[in-house]
């Protein structure tokens, strides 16, 4: 089943959707290598995920010609408008992903033209990620400083919330792979009261302070990073496959991490 | 190290034209219609992660929360706690939805679930409140005022979708549905003239007008024109 912005197109325009060709394919990558004289094979300078071209293929089915057209005019406008949000789920998973309509959303009339209840339907969406995620976010707490805490990822790269609760002074992040080596770190100089927090937005790559509630901007707070900040969390630094994690810590107060898992 | 999509999680083009729609899961307090929301607590609370963890959170830091399989934002539970956001209302029909896992509202007497009025408990306001066990929907029009209840109540711990219809007459009627399960309503109340709405008039859940706290984790919650299906209202917010 799918959605779009949350409407199952289904019981909404009479969509039967046939085809979502590539849909459970992993992204596209794309390799630039060099071959060089007198090697075998190729140098690879680099590889890139693409963004994913998601196809839908289906019939509009209705009771009568009218309606078969008033619910093309309505798909038309839904998929055409703007940042859609496409969530495929099964019994078992929940995906979501966001994207824009590319080329022309495609409708098809059966014949005898203008009297049949149905049309084929074909439009293809192009994904603003490589990856698909999980509606549903995750939260992690990291309840004492200088505690190291798993972080669970899914199977691709998460942006991620970091929010640190004082009372802390000059608090450090630090992000390990599995093994315990350091991947990057932030650190930070500022003294929060028991009534202030950071938050580390990596979606945004801001970083901000409250105090008592009260907003202000604090990236001037990192003192060294800044070359790393914004890195997301990736199940690169660990190994997945046998639920070996990254790691998370603070050096003072507590935090939370809050996260979308994402999978390819 | 590879980097994730630009920003997946941003909202969507139509969502963002209806008066008020937010969502726990889009990890904001910035409403997907595009209202920057205010969380109000002045004290420190605990909110339980993944791992059924608690974490203590600060003064005005919003709790996200799992808890029962439900991600939501957790407001109330022994401390004053209530969030709110400007919304755009008009002396039309409308519809009012809420979204929430109760863990306790429903033994509070009374207490406010959702308020669409000035700051503080000005009228002219609409509101859905737990009173004598059973949720209520009012509508006051700064003069006069029309309510209607509920004939049952839920447990603590049930997940709840509350629906509110102000209808163009100025009538009400109120559907709830309790753990997924088909709506039950209220008859629909007397006519009464449409509220004058102030400006700005913002949306409360939690609360009514910064009193009455209950205790529930919200999942969403969404102020549309006209009246809306159940299932129009899901679309946006779950």
């Amino acid at each position: 089943m799918i959605t779009i912005n949350g409407i199952d197109p289904r019981s909404r325009y009479g969509l039967y959707v046939a085809g979502q060709p590539d849909w459970a394919s992993g992204p596209e990558q794309a390799v630039t290598s060099h071959e060089v004289m007198g090697r075998a094979g190729a140098l690879i300078a680099g590889v890139t995920k693409r963004p994913r071209d998601l196809v839908v293929e289906g019939t509009i089915a209705r009771s009568t010609y009218a309606t078969r057209k008033a619910a093309e005019d309505a798909l038309k406008g839904l998929v055409g408008s703007g940042i859609i949000e496409l969530v495929w789920s099964d019994a078992t998973q929940t995906r979501q992903i966001t994207g824009v309509v590319v080329g022309r959303p495609s409708v098809t009339g059966y014949t005898p033209a203008g009297m049949s209840k149905g049309a084929l339907v074909r439009f293809t969406v192009r994904a603003d990620s490589a990856f698909w995620c999980e509606p549903t976010p995750t939260a992690v707490g990291l309840p004492a400083a200088n505690n190291r805490k798993d972080i669970p990822l899914g199977l691709g790269p998460s942006d991620f919330i970091l929010n640190i609760m004082g009372s802390a002074t000059n608090p450090v992040v630090t992000y390990r792979n599995a093994g315990g080596t350091v991947v990057w770190e932030l650190t930070i100089t500022a003294t929060l009261a028991t009534t202030d927090y950071l938050s580390f937005d990596s979606r945004t790559g801001l970083i901000s302070r409250y105090n008592s509630g009260t907003y202000s901007d604090g990236i001037g707070l990192l003192t060294t990073g800044h070359d790393v900040w914004p890195l997301p969390l990736d199940p690169q630094d660990g190994d997945p496959s046998i639920l070996e994690w990254p790691t998370l810590q603070v050096s003072a107060g507590s935090a939370e991490v809050l996260y979308s898992k994402t999978y390819p | 190290m590879t980097m994730p999509g630009i920003d997946h999680r941003r909202p969507t083009g139509i969502i963002a034209r209806h008066p008020f729609v937010f969502r726990a899961r889009d990890l904001s307090l910035t409403a997907r219609s595009g209202q920057v929301g205010t969380l109000v607590r002045t004290v420190t609370a605990v909110a339980t992660d993944i791992n059924g963890i608690d974490r203590t959170l600060v003064h005005s830091q919003p709790r996200w929360n799992h808890r029962l399989g439900v991600f939501a934002l957790r407001l109330g539970g022994g401390v004053t706690e209530y969030a709110h956001w400007d919304c755009p209302v008009d002396a039309l029909a409308m519809s009012i939805f809420v979204d929430y896992q109760d863990y306790g509202s429903i033994v509070i007497n009374p207490c406010g679930i959702f308020q669409l009025t000035t700051v503080g408990s000005a009228n002219p306001r609409l509101y859905l409140r737990v009173s004598g066990s059973v949720v209520t929907m009012v509508h006051h029009n700064g003069t006069s005022s029309v309510t209607v209840a509920m004939a049952t109540g839920y447990n603590v711990d049930d997940r709840v979708r509350l629906r509110g219809w102000v209808f163009s007459d100025g009538s009400i009627r109120l559907w709830q549905s309790v753990n997924g399960a088909a709506e039950t309503s209220t008859s629909q109340s007397a006519a009464l003239a449409l509220a004058s709405w102030a400006t700005p008039t913002k949306v409360m859940l939690n609360s009514i007008g910064g009193v009455e706290i209950g205790q529930a984790n919200f999942v969403g919650a969404a102020v549309m024109r006209g009246n809306q299906s159940q299932s129009t209202l899901m679309e946006a917010v779950v």
